[in-house]
């Protein structure tokens, strides 16, 4: 074997030419250190697919590397045990070769793997330490490289999950928009036509009545379109994760409510978490306001426990309210649908999109024709990806 | 072709590289240059004539006689095909070592072509009574010159022929 030399690097014949520019810039890459024999791709059963370096001389393509380099004979199970980034060192020998050189040839086999193939370098053994740093480098380089673009896979699956999110709210939006604004933008027409009605008859008193309506319904107009406007903000916000103490909270919402005779009471072990807290907050003041607000006897309890559900936290809401008949239940969560016992409707509807939001669940218990009360009960995940 | 390793072992200065030299260059070198470690010597054994068949590769390890019986659980040693075992006739001890070297190879490596070479064959004393457990073993033996040149392709040719009908 002639001594190691820097070589441009050479495809040993028969190789398939369409893949050995590759190869080749692959095999330069790695000649580039001193010190290296050469390179060998491998198939998987150990015969040669391409050679480069002054191995080329002494290595066959389509033969098995084991027949051909002369030292590495009978090492055969050794070189299929070597696992990507291993090495051997081969024994060393001297080569005698018939123009009278005898290079001692003191190898060492690095196995990388290729795509589909099994690279191994052959290099000196004095060398291997350098040869080894700048194989690591390489190797490192691509995983780096490919663990960059796993990240921008992962960035881009979220932001096409954003985006369904996104198109589903605005499908939502545009259904709210052209459905449940119609009746009151109707409602406001209809009121124009009748004080026009009212002036040409000269009935002046209709006429008040007529405008007095109209300006009530461009109020409620008006007030939608806040609360639509609400809704569509609600868990854009630039959240971050806090620390938050969630009896603190839910005792700081309890207190700025206005409760009128409803009791809250809190049960249940209630724990700090770091999560949403602006989110959270939001949910909890909308389900407790909710409650209060539907409230119709003059005195009333609210039950709030926690309990940590493993990955969960789940918070139950309990009160002896009027209760949701159970085919109400399905709809309460959109925007815009209340009972009409008070509020804009859109309490319920922003609860379930927060929680939509962070990843967390609510349902719903209650069925007056049983029993009076509702429970409500979310869970609300500890852990949050932002 | 196919390669196949062919292990030379033996004591020190029995002619061990004369007759490899011999076999691929086919030239004798009178000044004696111990082997240090292992030389490794390519030589295509052509089919036809003694080793009938397809053409083979010889890979031949050319072992430093230091080792003594230690070389046969060296690495060395793996997949080696054949060992051809070389005494110098004209030295008794290492011909009982030759014959010692043979049994533990049939041991370690069952199933693979062995043979004694008794090299310095030309020499003018050149034993004529050879020991009796060389002459009692059953590992065939071939009277060799290197200088001479006398059975050493030969002999590479019979652990061809036998390596191919015993499919090592």
């Amino acid at each position: 074997m002639p001594s190691s030399k820097q070589q441009m690097p050479s495809a040993g014949a028969g190789s398939d030419p369409s893949e050995i520019p590759n190869l080749r810039r692959r095999a330069g890459e790695l000649l580039a250190a001193r010190g290296v024999f050469g390179l060998v791709w491998l198939h998987r059963d150990l015969t040669v697919h391409a050679s480069f370096g002054t191995l080329v001389d002494f290595i066959a393509v389509g033969q098995p590397v084991t027949q051909s380099l002369a030292p590495i004979i009978g090492l055969e199970s050794e070189i299929r045990m070597l696992k990507p980034g291993q090495s051997l060192r081969v024994p060393s020998v001297t080569m005698v070769m018939d123009c009278g050189a005898r290079p001692r040839v003191n190898l060492v086999l690095y196995a990388f793997e290729e795509d589909d193939l099994r690279l191994l370098v052959v290099s000196h053994a004095e060398m291997d330490t350098k040869l080894a740093v700048e194989l690591s480098r390489q190797v490192r380089g691509r995983l780096m490289a490919e663990a960059e673009a796993a990240a921008k896979s992962q960035e881009l699956a979220r932001t096409n999950a954003d985006l369904k999110i996104a198109n589903s709210n605005l499908e939502q939006f545009a259904a709210i928009a052209t459905h449940d604004l119609k009746a009151p933008m109707r409602a406001l027409g209809y009121l124009a036509d009748e004080i026009e009605s009212a002036i040409a008859a000269d009935d002046s008193d209709r006429a008040r009545v007529k405008l007095a309506e109209l300006r009530d319904q461009a109020k409620r107009v008006s007030s939608m379109l806040s609360a639509l406007l609400h809704y569509s903000s609600a868990g854009r916000s630039d959240a971050s994760i806090e620390s938050v103490d969630v009896r603190e909270l839910v005792d700081e919402i309890v207190r700025s409510l206005p409760r009128g005779t409803v009791e809250v009471t809190l049960q249940g072990l209630w724990p700090r978490i770091d999560t949403l807290a602006a989110p959270l907050a939001l949910t909890l003041r909308n389900l407790i306001d909710n409650t209060i607000k539907h409230h119709d006897r003059g005195k009333g309890e609210l039950m709030i426990t926690c309990a940590d559900a493993s990955k969960e936290l789940e918070i139950t809401l309990s009160d002896d309210g009027p209760g949701i008949a159970p085919e109400h239940h399905a709809s309460m969560f959109l925007p815009f649908r209340t009972l009409g016992s008070g509020g804009g409707g859109m309490g319920l509807a922003i609860v379930q999109k927060m929680l939509d939001a962070v990843g967390g669940s609510i349902t719903l218990q209650s069925d007056p024709a049983l029993k009076r009360g509702t429970t409500f009960k979310i869970r609300w995940p500890k852990k949050i990806a932002l | 072709m196919t390669a196949r390793k062919i292990m030379l072992l033996g004591e020190i200065g029995v002619g061990k590289s004369s007759i490899a030299r011999r076999l691929v260059f086919d030239r004798f070198e009178g000044d004696y240059k111990p082997t240090i470690g292992v030389d490794v010597y390519s030589y295509d054994v052509e089919p036809g004539g003694a080793a009938a068949g397809d053409s083979v590769k010889f890979v031949i390890w050319d072992t430093d006689g230091n080792f003594g019986e230690a070389i046969l659980s060296h690495v060395y040693m793996k997949e080696a095909a054949a060992a051809l075992i070389v005494g110098d006739v004209t030295r008794r001890s290492t011909l009982q070592r030759m014959v010692e070297m043979g049994n533990r190879f049939m041991e370690a490596m069952p199933g693979r072509y062995c043979a004694f070479l008794l090299n310095k064959s030309d020499l003018d004393n050149a034993a004529t009574e050879l020991p009796p457990e060389l002459v009692k073993s059953p590992i065939p033996m071939l009277r060799t010159s290197a200088k001479t040149g006398e059975n050493v392709k030969d002999a590479f040719l019979k652990a061809a022929d036998a390596i191919r009908r015993r499919g090592i």
